[in-house]
């Protein structure tokens, strides 16, 4: 940015405040960069307009920012007006969760796929179908839970480290949370499917085996559409509910 | 004025600061292009400091009023070379301006005529 009024290294220094602003602002998922832009062009302007021979760029920075309001404040002003492309977004995020985890499905599956039994009989055990889902649904909520509990620790680390950008900031990220969202149930299929891979030698009977393999079809097929749905009907439920709590304008 | 600032009497409540902005962003980009920055400051000044803007409240206004077509946005260059978003009226939010300053001086002037003011001319 030219500012012939301050020194370099004070530039340096308020450039890596206002990406650091930027970071902060992108991670509450609200914002579009287009809109994050737009705000920092306003910063921007308001710190350049401060003219103070008493206070250092920085201190003029942190007085622009300010005015604007905190981030929270801004991204929660921000959501009513961005729901439909926020939902875009989320939504292309989640499709990429689901591609990648599909992917990784096909890569570590395909070779298992020798082991089948050809000429098994195939028929619906409700039963088998609900253990499997349960058992996928467990997996889901035990990483969601981690996760949940994980982003706002890596966020304090990240912000407890000052200037230096911590690798874990990257689970602050809107795109990582949402393809987590969707990423997370397939990799619980993943994970029962390698363990239904490897007890495979339990199953005496073709039948035995027919009714499993039926059963892992479905739920593997339901569950990464239906786990992702429940967390996002209940976290808009939260968000509606909040915001209801705080409308204003 | 500080005085009165402190009882809160001159202070327009949030309430009507709400309410005021969408005819008072129109009013602005009805006399020609102009960005966020500008804006704002053109309210404080205009306002002589009463009608206090958080500055992060004016841009989601500003988008709802792009997406429901009264205002055009685009993107150019500001003074530094850097990106900017200005805005115009558009045609759509020439009439709802009108309608606006119509309704707006029907209060008014129902307080001036209570108060044994003035009123002002209508549209």
């Amino acid at each position: 940015m030219p500012d012939a009024l301050t020194p370099n290294a004070q530039v340096d220094d308020v450039e890596t405040m206002i990406c650091h602003w930027r970071d902060r602002l992108a991670a509450r998922g609200a914002l579009s960069g287009e809109a994050i832009e737009e705000l920092e062009d306003h910063l921007r302007a308001e710190w350049q307009n401060i003219v103070s021979s008493d206070l250092t760029a920085e201190e003029r920075l942190l007085i622009a920012s300010h005015r604007l309001g905190d981030v929270d404040r801004l991204a929660e002003q921000f959501k009513p007006v961005c729901g439909a492309q926020l939902w875009a977004r989320r939504l292309r995020w989640m499709i990429a969760g689901y591609v990648l985890v599909f992917a990784l499905n096909l890569v570590v599956f395909t070779p298992l796929k020798n082991l089948q039994i050809v000429g098994y009989q195939i028929f619906l055990d409700l039963g088998t179908v609900w253990s499997i889902a349960l058992t996928c649904l467990g997996v889901f909520l035990a990483m969601a839970i981690g996760l949940a509990v994980a982003i706002p620790w890596c966020a304090s680390r990240s912000q407890r480290r000052g200037g230096v950008k911590s690798p874990w900031s990257v689970m602050t990220r809107p795109w990582f949370l949402y393809t987590a969202i969707v990423g997370m149930p397939w990799l619980a299929v993943l994970i029962h499917r390698l363990g239904f891979s490897i007890s495979l030698s339990r199953f005496t009977s073709a039948a035995e085996f027919g009714r499993f393999a039926l059963a892992d079809q479905i739920t593997s097929l339901m569950i990464p559409f239906a786990a992702p749905l429940m967390v996002l009907i209940v976290a808009s439920a939260l968000q509606k509910k909040s915001q209801s709590s705080n409308a204003e304008m | 004025m500080a005085l009165q600032r402190m009882q809160g009497f001159a202070v327009a409540s949030k309430e009507l600061v709400a309410a005021s902005t969408k005819p008072i962003i129109l009013a602005i980009l009805s006399r020609g292009e102009s960005y966020g920055y500008a804006i704002i400051q053109e309210v404080r000044q205009r306002s002589g400091g009463e009608l206090d803007w958080t500055d992060g409240m004016l841009y989601p206004v500003l988008h709802r009023l792009e997406r429901d077509g009264l205002v055009k946005a685009r993107w150019g260059k500001s003074e530094t070379g850097r990106k900017r978003k200005y805005y115009r009226l558009s045609s759509q939010g020439g009439r709802a301006l009108r309608v606006e300053k119509t309704q707006w001086l029907n209060v008014h002037n129902t307080l001036a005529d209570l108060w044994g003011i003035k009123p002002c001319p209508t549209p």
